[in-house]
């Protein structure tokens, strides 16, 4: 059933150290690395396409009829009542179909539709496959984004970057395998990032959290703004001394030693990691690409570009989200769908800056990068007013980067952009087809906790061959 | 394809539960053709016509033919071919051998409880007294005897006894969870008495810190949590009773029965007092606590979910059993039929906990209370009710004198012509609602915020009854801040004309309405009035649109109401103003009087709690789990593995809790006792007997001294299932007084230490890591027991009190608040235990982060600079005595109390002379600031360093 050996309930030495939830950048191996010893061969099941994932996270649920799956019905029988089965309550009602107020262009030689809103994205439309028939479980914020990042609406299981370090350990021994941009207290917070039953290390390191400025983004605890550099050092040279003197008295013991590595590993850590996160030393013309100055696009900007720096640096699994904290939250048009305006703006030209940076410089061949909401949104006015209300039914994601077909679109939803109804594609199946393009099989990767085999998708997924290269 | 039993689990069930059972399962009223497919013995055996199957070859299987609707005859289903994937599927599997994991008598949703034999843990403890030894001298009582006996068998030798500073700060941490001081610690090292080690003991059961330290324990057994997380998490504002319920309960040593009885079905319980009642009601918060997703839109799966949690939650937590399993199939490894499953779900379907609503509740109930504050509480609502009804009277006759007398609203005009409402218009853009100005039109008007120019506008469209012409007025809230300009366009029969209306500007007719002018409108035309906020110069507002027809604006241009307010000498009205003005007094004043009432409401406290529901029952089988594919009904009962057969009678109107928590505390429960004191003794040796802590079934570990469980067991229950009891004997044993040091041989023999041969080292856990760090710190507050969340604004709503949360608490870390979503962050980096799930066993990890929280984290600098400043007061301290002034400028005797606080013991040699190199000034280091520093880092060190960290 599984090709893994299972995990002792006590991490490795390896898993307790190589996986240290910290991250700094070329340090050279360590002795403790060369020390390692395994317990389970992290070997992928098929050969992998991409060595990462950057997963850019548009919460609140991006309303894809406004965005990238434009319907003539909407403008057409704008205004009218037609009857629509609403999600939220199960139930068939005449609802009051509304168009779109944007505009939309055809793209690129594939001719992907996209909205006026995103003139940046829209000019590589070459290098995305979209996936218009997406489908998810849970109708609500809470429900819906939990279901996104870990495959269950409530039960509580690890998230996607905990299966993906999990199954795959991480690319440089010194740098954790999850890392989160930015990630929202709201809607399941940090389950979202949680390894809940699998080992602590499968976590994700947030990096700051929403609602914060990105310039203010850092790993907790990582400088010590209560001492010079050079008391620093007395006190951490004299922790050492004492920590020898007593595991000397204590004899030999795994547990004493890996504690006593994990301050060298943080004292390292502490100054080289802070390079990684400095944006300093990159080019005003990337800057530029990424929007960082300007005021609409500063923010994310930087936050698109960190991600690319931690891709560089060997993370697995790297999310970053337009996010903020609250019940409604960014992408939530429920009254007024002006505001998509303001969002897509200052996610466009990051996003695009992201995907062209990561092109220009090899990185895109063997990255994944995944844009999309927890779902989408209805083509009809919510109570018939001036926004609309959320849609698991039918919405639509794109990937983009080594192993997925280029230029494509995959499924479609119905004539009103309702429910996904050709080659449908349920985030499970998204969970799997992510899975394997790292190289794993989604029903392989498993861990035994209260007495079963646990699996990110469940008894569930389908890898969706048809957008694979 | 994997696993060849998955794909019989996947593909294959399935179809059979779906299709097939209804004519071909065990309870089909009658077995068609003879044939059972519900077992694997019955496909090989067939029916009438022989063997259903040919494993290995599906052209010579009947059940293929039949599925391909070869044969007329032998059609199946017969309502319709199936799929030709599915049917391909049992190609496949027949083709592959027909792999069919279904065990002798185990058959999906429909089995009978299964005859397979259990594993060691369902068959009741065995009565085998402690074994013969060959050391008679080293054993102290009986659990000794059992150990040594295990040793003598694989040629060890027991570790010497702990010294006595390892065993009194090995005992303080195990029984309390707080470090020795000084003081006791030289008392007990200088006590010769044959019984220092029992009066120590002893004197630790009986602290109040006790409840503390194991009540926190059983806290992470109920996956307690002040809120509940999921997507918009809740704060479980009561949920402190139940933490308070289970410390006092362990400070009280209440009878574990009992203890169980009132956290399943306490509600239900009879007691003898109003604290009894009280308590028992405050334990059922333990099927509440969960981490339910409240904001689940779809009500039937978020019920079935908090049944799956009270049910895996409840049979983790006493029995060791997982128990998630059954909620879709059979438990692959234990003899847990999904039948057994589905038996509980009943009782916990009868049980209510949740109340409705878009995001759902849990039960909350109120608290018995004294006779005294009863009668006060009663006394309270009936003169809140007098009240009320006062006031309601009062209300009714100025309801009837035509509403509020002294707001604009009340003496605006009376429309009476075509009116559309500004709820009624089409609104383009985004526009708030208001009702800041009192003039306006039906609930409220509208307006633009002043914003986005250009892209708002509300489009009123009257229905024209006929066609004619009409005058139209416009209603709009005037006042300082609006645009002068507001484009206003009539759509009319003739075409379309556009008007600037000045807002500022108060309407002319009764405050409220402005003419527009006639216009002719078309029946059936569609004419229109659109407000824009194109090129304006402040808010734009839109209330309503009225059209009068000639006639009536010619006859009703002033309308009663109009006049009315024109006229006010008109002497009746006097009379009504008088009278509405007194009344208006009274309202008042009664208003006032409630308010005061209210804010002296006696507390009624409430607890988080469960209640039998309205409608109790069995339950159907969820097939494949899926909470609309309902199968049969099984009948409420318990674990058939455990003995539990027959259905117990449950009576009518009740959910089966009561007998469900009696099956569970009772002596003939194999389970209940031994996961009980497997769980004291894990938290005693760090390790349990049976490791697994929560999970004693097959997938489990094996017990390491499965005679000594079972010892322990029946004499817990005998003696009253006393938990101190059991605690007492346990430490006071010489198995527990062990050392840690490991000898060559148990390194070869036994590297695990599975059977004792010394103590193990254990990691201090994250709240003795936080409680001795503000001890040694001096700023530890005691304060024991009452609600723990501090809410800045008073409110409670879950993500406004736990997100961002400023955990400033110097209490003990059992009282500091456990949000889901965001726990305190010492907790959260040094493996507190879940709040999510059972954990018994919390997880150990090592990571980087925990090296920087106590190398960079601002709480340990501040506590560490408390406790430098504390020790720097005191111009010398003597060594394990109070400080003394005497010895002025004393380095040694300040490095040798920082030791003693934080470790136990006084420094080595070597520590000694390093601790002092550090405290000595480096130069231009010699400010008082600098050696406050240089003292607090002395004290990081110590607080972060291997002997702190580990006990021994």
């Amino acid at each position: 059933m599984t090709a893994h050996p299972r995990l002792s309930p006590r991490p490795t030495r390896r898993q307790l150290l190589g996986s240290a939830a910290c991250g700094f950048g070329s340090v050279a191996l360590n002795a403790m690395v060369a020390k390692r010893t395994d317990a389970r061969e992290l070997v992928p099941h098929f050969t992998p396409r991409v060595k990462r994932v950057i997963f850019v996270f548009m919460q609140g649920g991006p309303s894809h009829v406004d965005l990238f799956d434009p319907k003539a019905r909407l403008d057409r029988d704008h205004g009218k009542l037609m009857n629509f089965r609403v999600a939220r309550t199960r139930k068939i009602t005449p609802e009051r179909v509304m168009k779109s107020p944007w505009s939309f262009d055809r793209h690129g030689e594939c001719g992907q539709p996209v909205s006026e809103l995103f003139p940046h994205m829209a000019g590589h439309v070459d290098d995305m496959c979209f996936i218009h028939s997406m489908h998810t479980d849970g109708v609500a914020h809470g429900p819906a984004t939990l279901f996104l990042h870990t495959g269950a609406t409530s039960l509580i299981r690890p998230s996607v970057g905990s299966w993906i370090s999990y199954g795959l350990g991480t690319e440089n021994d010194n740098l954790p395998g999850f890392i989160t941009i930015q990630p929202s207290m709201g809607n399941g917070g940090p389950r979202n990032y949680s390894n809940a039953f699998l080992p602590a290390v499968y976590q994700g390191t947030p990096i700051g959290r929403a609602g914060a400025p990105a310039t203010e983004a850092r790993i907790r605890h990582l400088t010590n703004h209560h001492s010079s550099p050079a008391r620093q050092r007395r006190q951490f040279e004299l922790l050492r001394a004492i920590n020898r003197e007593q595991a000397t008295r204590a004899g030999a013991d795994d547990e004493i030693d890996a504690m006593i590595e994990s301050f060298e590993l943080a004292y390292r850590m502490q100054i080289h990691a802070p390079d990684i996160m400095d944006l300093r030393g990159e080019s005003a013309v990337t800057k530029r690409l990424y929007g960082i100055g300007e005021k609409a696009t500063d923010d994310f900007g930087r936050q698109c570009l960190l991600a690319r720096r931690m891709a560089e640096a060997g993370v697995r699994f790297i999310q970053v989200s337009y996010a903020d904290n609250g019940d409604n939250p960014r992408w939530d048009q429920h009254s007024n769908l002006g505001q998509h305006a303001k969002h897509a703006k200052a996610v466009d030209k990051p996003v695009a800056g992201l995907l062209a940076d990561l092109k220009s410089r090899g990185l895109l061949e063997d990255t994944l990068l995944w844009w999309g909401g927890e779902f989408g949104r209805n083509p009809f006015a919510q109570d018939k007013g001036t926004g609309r209300d959320h849609n698991p039914d039918g919405f639509t994601v794109w990937l983009a980067g080594g192993g997925v077909r280029a230029g494509h679109r995959h499924g479609s939803t119905d004539e009103f952009g309702h429910t996904a109804v050709v080659d449908r594609v349920h985030m499970h199946d998204l969970h799997a087809t992510v899975l394997h393009l790292l190289g794993l099989d989604h029903e392989k990767v498993t861990y035994r906790h209260a007495g079963r085999d646990f699996r990110l998708t469940d008894v569930h997924g389908e890898v969706v061959r048809k957008i694979l290269v | 394809m994997g696993n060849p039993e998955d794909f019989f689990e996947r593909r294959i069930r399935p179809v059979l539960v779906k299709h097939c059972y209804k004519c071909h399962g065990v309870d089909a009223d009658r077995r068609k053709g003879g044939l059972l497919l519900a077992t694997r013995d019955g496909l090989l055996r067939g029916g009438d016509s022989g063997p259903a199957i040919d494993p290995g070859s599906p052209e010579g299987s009947l059940l293929i033919q039949a599925l391909r609707h070869e044969d007329k005859d032998l059609a199946m289903p017969p309502k319709g071919k199936l799929p030709d994937t599915v049917i391909a599927d049992f190609e496949t599997w027949v083709k592959i051998g027909a792999p069919d994991p279904r065990r002798p008598g185990v058959s999906g949703t429909t089995a009978e409880p299964t005859t397979t034999t259990p594993g060691w843990a369902f068959t009741p403890p065995r009565n085998d007294g402690p074994p013969e030894v060959e050391n008679e001298a080293w054993p102290r009582g009986e659990i000794d005897r059992f150990i040594i006996a295990k040793l003598e068998a694989k040629g060890l030798d027991p570790a010497p006894e702990a010294d006595r500073r390892t065993l009194i700060r090995r005992l303080h941490y195990a029984l309390i969870g707080l470090p020795p001081t000084p003081e006791e610690i030289e008392a007990f090292v200088g006590d010769d008495s044959p019984s220092a080690l029992a009066t120590l003991v002893d004197r630790l059961l009986d602290s109040p810190h006790f409840g503390e330290r194991w009540g926190r324990h059983w806290l992470d057994v109920a996956r307690y949590s002040d809120s509940t997380g999921g997507g918009r998490t809740r704060a479980l504002v009561n949920a402190w009773r139940y933490r308070d319920y289970v410390i006092d309960a362990f400070n009280s040593d209440k009878p574990f029965d009992r203890f169980i009885r009132e956290q399943i079905a306490g509600d239900l319980l009879d007691s003898t007092s109003e604290a009894e009642r009280r308590d028992a009601l405050v334990a059922t918060a333990f099927l509440v606590l969960g981490p339910h997703n409240y904001e689940n839109q779809d009500k039937d799966l978020l019920r079935m979910d908090v049944v799956d949690e009270q049910i895996s939650t409840t049979c983790s937590a006493f029995l060791g059993l997982t128990l998630g399993c059954s909620r879709c199939h059979d438990h692959k490894f234990d003899p847990i039929p999904t039948r057994d499953y589905y038996a509980l779900a009943g009782i916990f379907r009868s049980t209510k906990t949740l109340t409705p609503g878009n995001v759902a509740g849990f039960v909350e109930r109120p608290l018995p209370v004294s006779d005294d504050m009863d009668a006060r509480i009663a006394k309270h609502s009936a003169e809140t009710k007098r009240l009320e009804k006062e006031l309601g009277v009062v209300k009714a006759r100025l309801k009837k004198l035509g509403g509020k007398p002294k707001s604009k609203a009340a003496r605006l005009p009376t429309l009476v012509g075509i009116v559309v409402d500004d709820v009624k218009a089409e609104q383009i853009g985004f526009w708030k609602k208001s009702t800041f100005h009192p003039a306006y039109v039906d609930a409220g008007y509208i307006h633009d915020d002043g914003k986005e120019k250009g892209r708002k506008s509300v489009v009123f469209t009257p229905p024209i009854p006929q066609t004619g012409i009409y005058e139209v007025r416009l209603a709009y809230a005037s006042g300082s801040n609006r645009a002068t300009n507001t484009p206003v366009t009539i759509r009319h029969a003739d075409g379309e004309k556009t008007m600037r209306i000045d807002q500022r500007k108060a309407p002319p007719i009764g405050g409220l309405l402005i003419s527009l002018g006639p216009f002719r409108f078309e029946k059936g035309a569609g004419g229109s009035v659109t407000v824009s906020n194109a090129e304006t110069d402040g808010v734009v507002i839109a209330d309503a649109v009225e059209l009068l027809s000639p006639a009536l604006a010619a006859a009703k241009t002033e309308t009663r109401a109009e006049k009315r307010q024109q006229t006010t000498g008109d002497d009746d009205d006097a009379k009504l103003a008088q009278e509405r003005e007194k009344l208006e007094a009274k309202r008042k004043s009664l208003q006032k009087r409630a308010a005061a009432l209210r804010a002296k409401a006696p507390p009624r406290p409430k607890a988080i709690s469960v209640e039998e529901e309205t409608k109790t029952g069995d339950w159907h089988v969820h097939v494949r789990g899926e909470i609309r594919n309902l199968g049969p009904k099984v009948p409420r009962g318990f674990l058939s593995a455990l003995g539990a057969r027959t259905p117990p009678e449950i009576p009518d109107g009740s959910s089966g809790r009561m007998e469900l928590a009696e099956w569970i505390a009772s002596e003939s429960n194999a389970l209940t006792s031994r996961v009980i004191v497997n769980r004291a003794w894990h938290w005693l040796f760090g390790r349990g007997i049976v490791p697994s802590t929560d999970n004693f079934g097959s997938t489990g570990e094996e017990p390491s001294h499965r005679d000594l469980l079972d010892w322990l067991a029946r004499r817990f229950v005998a003696g009253g299932w006393s938990i101190k009891r059991l605690v007492r004997e346990i430490v006071l044993s010489r198995t527990y007084g062990q050392s840690t040091r490991q000898s060559s041989r148990a390194r070869q023999v036994d590297p695990e230490n599975r059977l004792l041969s010394h103590a193990h080292r254990i990691r201090m856990d994250a709240e003795s890591l936080r409680d001795s760090i503000l001890s040694v710190s001096g700023r530890l507050d005691l304060t024991a027991g009452g609600p723990s969340i501090r809410s800045a604004s008073g409110k409670m709503a879950g993500n406004k009190v736990e997100y961002g949360y400023r955990y400033s608490s110097r209490r003990r870390s059992v009282y500091v608040p456990i949000f889901r979503n965001s726990l305190h962050e010492l907790f959260d980096v040094f493996d507190f235990a879940d709040p999510n799930f059972v954990v018994g066993r919390r997880p150990m990890t090592t990571r980087a982060t925990q090296a920087l929280y106590l190398l960079n984290g601002p709480f340990l600098h501040r506590q560490c600079e408390h406790a430098a400043k504390r020790l720097l007061a005191t111009d010398g301290v003597a060594t394990g005595g109070a400080p003394e002034n005497d010895a002025p400028g004393n380095d040694v005797s300040r490095v040798e109390h920082a030791f003693l606080r934080t470790l136990g013991r006084p420094p080595s040699a070597a520590e000694s002379r390093l601790a002092l190199e550090f405290v000595a000034a480096p130069t231009g280091e010699d400010t008082e600031e600098a050696r406050v520093h240089r003292w607090a880092g002395l004290f990081k060190t110590l607080v972060s360093c291997v002997d702190f960290r580990f006990l021994e």
